[in-house]
């Protein structure tokens, strides 16, 4: 029964955040595939032909990604801006409902933008049905990632003046530096092993290897594996412990 | 009167609560000691000045923020260590609060009775009853973007207010709204005290809290001042009746009353029903204005917090 009761919370944030947010506020879609079809064209224009798989990898990470500062700041502008997160609180809505029922919604922003790019690299590379669920997979973990991660420093801002340059630096960081729409083997290797400490190095590294456009030894593509999952848990653990549902 | 424990159980109860904040290098007591107890079923107000203590203390009772130390417990449920219980019980009007600006106020109440655990069907019935009883239902499919600010409240309170918890925490309602729309919001808070729900209402309209409270509390720097009925708050200010006066009067006109109070530019003079009259008579007689009533909880309220402040200075 309350496993029940926190499923249709679950369901309800995702209609009200997610669909109805979607159907009355179209325009959002088209700030959102914004970024990643312009590093795309970016890409197209001043690199190699052959690159451009990379880019449309790198893409389908990136706009992934975004999903957890879109959560970010979403959840970061109820708590603070219209103080609703507090009657979600004094409610029997566990913390973890809400947070994956925003982070559902923010989902179904991105499933437009993303299915283009999946039809994209359709056409940059051969795509299998198992290539195709192997995708899907990443994408799904850094979902998870990245929205937990997203959840968590929401939990900490005081204030909505703070969210821009933080939410900004943050997935700056783990989306655009590391090497997601570009080869890792770009970085010099005397400082490759940086990349590894960004999460997301692991989400494109593997897509790029699932995709055939690097080729790895099984061993390797194994350690990338265990490396975006291992991130995954990471980061869903420090948000347990670390996100502020109640104040202290 | 409050309620002892153990005689009926308590809906509300704080047993020595204390918060303390850290302000940068100061350190901030918002509640002190604080002990209320408010019964099950019955309308509680918790009145004070900004910053007394109000919204920390609602904040701690409907499990948003922890104590430092003592107890609050809700239905016999302790806020800190049974709060997955407790949030079974309670719903929460926060201050400020306003609905998501794409939704309708029908799909704002709608959706949280769902996630509250509602039915469909009882849920959309419910909301219907809301919308109606807040005189809603005129907005009730507009998006919230295109509602003003107190239709935006109204909807807050509505979908809150339709849950029907055990027990409700209402920060301040009322603000922002129209006098029309605050006694819509009057009734239907009556109306679910009458089916059984404990209400713990705070407010600056204390016009607001006299009319619904059957017991309040004044809270001022984080300490109780008062705690009981409105009439038994108007005993302790030692008057029943008040005079109000321009400010100019001759003093000699007010000899032999110990309770002036300068409320702005007139003179607030509290007393017996007696000594009214009688001032009224000597003012009428010398030729000054003067308007005779009984007291109200805001004078009560001016005359006690007031008098406090000027002590601790």
């Amino acid at each position: 029964m309350k496993l029940r009761l926190q499923l249709r919370a679950v369901g309800t944030f995702l209609m009200i955040n997610g669909i109805i947010a979607l159907r009355r506020q179209t325009i959002v879609l088209v700030s959102i595939s914004l970024a990643p079809f312009t590093f795309i064209y970016f890409l197209y224009l001043v690199s190699p032909r052959a690159e451009l798989p990379f880019g449309v990898v790198g893409a389908i990470v990136f706009t992934t990604v975004f999903t957890g500062s879109m959560l970010l700041n979403d959840s970061a502008y109820l708590r603070l801006e219209r103080h609703l997160q507090a009657i979600y609180v004094a409610s029997p809505v566990m913390a973890v409902s809400y947070a994956a029922g925003m982070a559902l919604s923010e989902l179904i922003f991105i499933l437009p933008p993303l299915v283009v790019l999946f039809v994209v690299l359709g056409f940059v590379v051969h795509i299998t049905p198992a290539i195709l669920l192997s995708m899907l997979c990443i994408v799904i973990l850094t979902w998870i990632m990245a929205s937990s991660l997203g959840f968590m420093v929401s939990s900490f801002f005081k204030q909505m003046r703070e969210i821009w340059p933080i939410a900004s630096l943050i997935f700056s960081v783990i989306s655009i530096v590391p090497p997601i729409f570009y080869p890792i083997t770009a970085i010099p290797a005397n400082y490759r092993w940086i990349a590894y400490f960004a999460p997301t190095t692991y989400s494109a590294l593997l897509g790029d290897s699932v995709v055939g456009i690097v080729h790895v030894s099984a061993f390797i593509q194994t350690l990338y594996v265990g490396g975006l999952v291992g991130a995954t848990l990471m980061f869903i653990g420090i948000a347990s412990v670390f996100t502020r549902w109640r104040e202290k | 009167m409050s309620v002892e424990a153990g005689q009926f159980m308590n809906a509300v109860e704080a047993i020595g609560l204390r918060k303390v904040y850290k302000a940068g290098k100061k350190t901030v007591c918002a509640l002190d000691s604080i002990d209320i107890a408010v019964a099950k079923g019955r309308l509680f107000s918790f009145l004070g000045r900004n910053g007394a203590g109000k919204t920390t203390f609602v904040k701690i009772a409907s499990t948003l923020l922890l104590p430092t130390s003592g107890s609050v417990r809700i239905l016999d449920h302790d806020v800190v260590n049974e709060t997955a219980r407790v949030r079974e019980d309670i719903a929460l009007v926060p201050q400020d609060v306003r609905p998501y600006y794409h939704l309708t106020p029908r799909e704002t109440a709608h959706s949280y009775l769902r996630i509250r655990g509602l039915a469909r069907e009882e849920a959309a019935s419910r909301t219907q009853w809301v919308l109606d009883e807040m005189g809603l239902s005129e907005y009730a499919d507009v998006p919230c973007l295109q509602l003003s600010g107190g239709l935006q409240q109204r909807t807050m309170v509505a979908m809150v207010l339709a849950t029907l918890a055990p027990v409700m925490f209402l920060d301040e309602p009322t603000l922002g709204m129209d006098p029309m729309a605050r006694r819509n919001v009057w009734k239907i808070i009556e109306e679910i005290r009458s089916r059984g729900s404990t209400v713990f209402l705070t407010t600056h309209y204390l016009d607001e809290a006299e009319r619904l409270s059957e017991e309040l509390a004044i809270i001022s720097r984080g300490k109780i001042l008062f705690r009981g009925s409105v009439r038994e708050l108007k005993v302790i200010v030692g008057a029943d009746y008040r005079a109000i006066m321009n400010r100019n009067v001759p003093r000699e006109l007010l000899s032999g009353f110990d309770t002036i109070v300068e409320d702005g530019g007139r003179l607030l003079v509290l007393t017996t029903r007696e000594g009214a009259l009688s001032l009224a008579d000597a003012a009428s007689r010398a030729g000054y204005e003067i308007s005779v009533g009984p007291v109200t909880l805001e004078e009560a309220f001016i005359r006690l917090v007031g008098s406090s402040e000027i002590d601790e200075a």
